[in-house]
């Protein structure tokens, strides 16, 4: 039994020449929130639709939970909700309606209505027309669709898409929340670093299609650890010097960025100027996660 | 099961909507521009078909103009049921749920084929009830009304599956709704051609049960075009990339 509630093997689509998405291997375990992270255009929702069967993929493999997708289909999205790009609601029903009618196709009691519409926080207005709804209200509509019959994988493009900073941070709770408390794993989507970096324990970060980073959040946020920024006279000696005592050094436009613990500091600086070695500069520097995802995603204009 | 859970909640998603109104209006306005013809022309019409008892003379004037407008009705209804899923974003939700393809295209299709159903069941009940309100002496000739009711049923097979099939494709109703516009106003330069008179679009032109030796047309056409363009359809449906 793999140890991967969700896996896909070379998962590729094309369109002619263009291929949005391009020998993806994606990796999701039970009980985690995996962020799927990249700019506008990334190729995230194509996948999205592949690992839902709305989309044929030109090549590669999906397993969910043990079992090959499209083959299994209906076994597997039994088990998994959705909500892909914008919430689907039917806006001349209500929202309870709504949720009737996904219940009677998933063939579950309509008691699961109040359950859902309890966790979303939508239970007040679940007599109203949904097309009368808030966009967050809307949102939580689509949750809570994604959320009937218990699914065990839980599926959001974009959940925040267009929602103000209240809205955003109400749904971020709220997935927060279902692996805590419902034992749901959820993959996200979103081409805002700061929203997964929040709700995320693993990330896969794609790019034009391809899959440029996948692994902890941890992971990722050591590729940014920070360093020492050093400007010193005679350079080429400092530099010498440095190699000489086992730092890895690389050359900056201030001077030198010396990749080690900033506790060590002090002691290099001590060391430098009892070798007469003129300093005129020292900090710590650092990457932020947002500048590696950059870097990673070649200067990508959507962030 | 599964196919008629689908099929119930696809009703359940027309509630409230425009779709049972023209089911019902279409018929009923129909039947009250036959009222008013022979309310005002039943002496010159009855003139120039002394042998037509009042009920056929009633079918006679009217099937023509039901003709033309019923194939509009089937594409109104088509695009009515795919409407709710373009402009919702229902596709990707209703097929990212554990049901098949196949019962959404087959359940949406069977709609669309009671509904027109209906409309043509309803059109006999409010033929009647012109009839009845305009006093016609002759007993009701019921066996004739429900053949011609069936005619309609089968007829409408083809335009259905056409209809169908082009309002899932289109995501904008208007183009799917200019075609069937535009079969149906062709419908009588069709049904003169030897050839055209296959076109779906004509077949209600060759239900009519009073002195119509042609009703072979229309049950040919519906029971050979409707189940192979629905099957065609539904192949495309399969395979079709959900965006």
């Amino acid at each position: 039994m793999s140890k991967w509630i969700m896996e896909t093997q070379g998962l590729t689509k094309a369109y002619r020449k263009f291929i949005p998405v391009d020998q993806l291997q994606l990796h999701v375990r039970e009980g985690e929130v995996y962020g799927f992270l990249g700019p506008n255009g990334a190729g995230k929702t194509t996948t999205i639709r592949m690992l839902l069967g709305l989309i044929r993929p030109s090549a590669g493999s999906i397993r969910i939970f043990d079992r090959e997708l499209p083959r299994h289909r209906s076994f597997i999205l039994r088990q998994v909700g959705s909500m892909v790009e914008a919430p689907s609601y039917y806006g001349h029903l209500t929202g309870r309606e709504n949720l009737k009618l996904t219940c009677t196709l998933l063939q579950i009691p309509e008691t699961e209505v109040d359950r859902v519409l309890d966790i979303v926080r939508l239970s007040q207005a679940q007599h109203k027309l949904a097309r009368t709804y808030s966009l967050g209200m809307k949102q939580r509509l689509g949750i809570a669709q994604a959320l009937l019959g218990n699914p065990r994988l839980l599926i959001l493009d974009e959940p925040t898409n267009g929602l103000d900073p209240a809205g955003i941070q109400e749904i971020r709770e709220l997935i927060v929340e279902l692996p805590r408390q419902h034992g749901i794993t959820v993959f996200i989507s979103s081409h805002i670093l700061r929203e997964i970096e929040r709700v995320a324990t693993r990330v896969g970060i794609i790019h034009t299609g391809r899959l440029l980073f996948e692994g902890e959040m941890s992971e990722l946020q050591r590729k940014g650890h920070p360093f020492v920024q050093l400007s010193a006279e005679p350079m080429q000696q400092t530099i010498d010097c440095l190699r000489d005592w086992g730092y890895l050094v690389e050359k900056a436009d201030h001077g030198m960025n010396i990749m080690t613990d900033p506790a060590e500091a002090s002691v290099i600086n001590r060391r430098l100027v009892s070798h007469n070695i003129e300093v005129s500069h020292l900090s710590i520097g650092g990457r932020s996660l947002e500048d590696i995802f950059l870097e990673m995603t070649k200067g990508a204009d959507s962030l | 099961m599964n196919f008629m859970r689908v099929l119930y909640t696809e009703w359940l998603k027309q509630r409230r909507g425009l779709l049972p109104w023209i089911v019902v209006g279409g018929p009923l306005m129909f039947a009250g521009m036959m009222w008013v013809d022979l309310y005002l022309r039943y002496s010159y019409l009855s003139g120039r078909h002394p042998n037509l008892s009042s009920w056929e003379l009633l079918m006679q004037e009217g099937f023509m103009i039901w003709a033309l407008f019923y194939p509009i009705g089937i594409t109104l209804i088509a695009a009515l049921v795919h409407y709710r899923e373009y402009t919702d974003q229902g596709w990707k939700h209703l097929l990212a749920l554990p049901v098949t393809r196949l019962s959404v295209y087959t359940a949406k299709w069977l709609l669309i084929w009671l509904l027109s159903c209906s409309a043509a069941g309803l059109l006999l009940i409010f033929m009647y009830m012109t009839g009845i309100i305009l006093h016609f002496s002759e007993p009701f000739p019921l066996g004739q009304y429900i053949r011609y009711g069936i005619n309609l049923c089968i007829a409408a097979l083809g335009v259905v599956s056409l209809q169908h099939w082009l309002s899932s494709r289109l995501a904008n109703p208007l183009y799917g709704m200019a075609i069937g516009f535009s079969g149906s106003m062709g419908a009588l330069f069709f049904a003169q051609s030897e050839m055209m008179r296959f076109v779906p679009y004509a077949s209600a032109l060759f239900t009519m049960t009073v002195d119509n030796e042609d009703q072979w047309l229309a049950i040919t056409t519906g029971l050979v075009a409707g189940p192979l363009l629905l099957i065609a359809g539904l192949v495309e449906f399969r395979q079709r990339d959900i965006h």
